[in-house]
């Protein structure tokens, strides 16, 4: 991805490629980074598995549990 | 041909001009991004001094565009070096063909990469053309925030290349170990690699954005978790989504840590083991700790 257009033509196409076989993107999924949802959708393609956005919404919500644990060791 | 260029900038107090030193390999090109680039060090390093606390001595970084096959080359020699072992490559020869192609196509992309055993930034020439000045800039910060990990905190590099070292001792050999305790050991080994993984990337990433936002930077490039997840280590375990994952809350984690203040991020680096708990994969990994 060597300029704006080249990458947002790649995002595009792996957007449609990944929409195509598995449906709507997840919101969680639509709103990474534009280079990290690229990756994640080749790879999701590559290994012909939808995105697992439950375990990437369940990783997210963990954050507080693990700031609270943090908050603890620090004690 | 390589040459060598010293890229002037100018120091924030007002004393004399000071300057890097830069290896380029190609005589006939001008290479203006990343020059331009490197005269805004001074810019970028008291960005990463004034984020993390830390006194960065750039005199210690070596910078040097290489080709994408050099890249890939050096960054073998460098987790050579660092891990004492050969290659991390799978030993049979069609796993190695395949983990060859994989290779290739990673550092094709990777624009540059920070090399703690030769303490120098690489830069991948190839995917250098055509890339804004902001670009580079933006992916300086990300690699000189991983040599300033690597200047305050080498014991904590050093406790990854360890994990790194175990890691692939137990998938390859194991010794004498029942195979049962050589996976465990290697679960182990790899999960922890990955949680202290997790803390420096999620740091070089949140530093990078503040860095994007605060200088205006519109950079088209975002290194992090996609570097890692996809990096030598990881390209052997099977998951590759999941450790994206990880990677994600590393970064989300690490910005909510950040924002208690540095010295709470300074006790993250000194107790590489409450890594292995916070950044671990999930509540998998937090029972598994």
């Amino acid at each position: 991805m060597h300029d704006y257009l080249n990458a947002a033509e790649a995002l595009f196409e792996v957007r449609q490629r990944y929409v195509e076989r598995f449906g709507p993107l997840h919101p969680i999924v639509a709103e990474l980074d534009p280079e990290l949802l690229y990756v994640v959708l080749e790879m999701a393609l590559e290994d012909g598995l939808a995105v697992d956005v439950e375990s990437i919404e369940e990783a997210l919500n963990e954050v507080d549990d693990r700031l609270a644990l943090f908050k603890e060791l620090c004690q | 041909m390589t040459r060598q260029e010293r890229t002037p900038f100018k120091q924030d107090s007002g004393a004399a001009p000071s300057a890097v030193v830069v290896s380029l390999p190609n005589a006939g090109r001008s290479y203006k991004n990343i020059k331009q680039a490197l005269a805004d060090l001074p810019e970028i390093t008291s960005s990463i001094e004034n984020k993390t606390g830390w006194k960065f001595d750039l005199a210690h970084v070596g910078f040097e565009v290489v080709t994408a096959q050099q890249l890939q080359r050096r960054c073998l020699e460098d987790v050579t070096r660092r891990t004492g072992i050969p290659s991390t490559m799978p030993q049979s020869f069609l796993a190695r063909s395949v983990g060859d192609v994989l290779l290739a196509a990673y550092h094709r992309s990777v624009v540059a990469l920070y090399l703690p055993s030769e303490r120098k930034i690489v830069i991948n020439e190839e995917r250098l053309r055509g890339l804004s000045q902001d670009a580079v800039k933006s992916t300086l910060h990300h690699e000189l925030t991983h040599a300033a990990q690597h200047q305050r905190y080498p014991r904590f590099l050093e406790g990854i290349d360890r994990l790194a070292r175990e890691q692939s001792i137990y998938g390859k050999h194991g010794g004498d170990l029942p195979v049962e305790e050589r996976n465990q050991r290697f679960e182990s080994s790899s999960e922890r690699l990955h949680a202290r993984m997790s803390l420096l990337e999620g740091q070089a990433m949140a530093l990078q954005k503040m860095y994007d936002r605060e200088a205006g930077l519109h950079s088209e490039i975002k290194m992090g978790p996609v570097e890692v997840a996809l990096g030598l280590t990881s390209m052997l375990i099977p998951g590759g989504i999941a450790k994206i994952t990880q990677y994600i809350t590393g970064q989300a984690l690490f910005e909510r840590i950040h924002a208690l203040g540095i010295k709470e991020v300074n006790s993250l680096f000194k107790d590489p083991r409450s890594v292995d708990l916070l950044f671990g994969r999930g509540r998998q990994g937090q029972k598994a700790a």
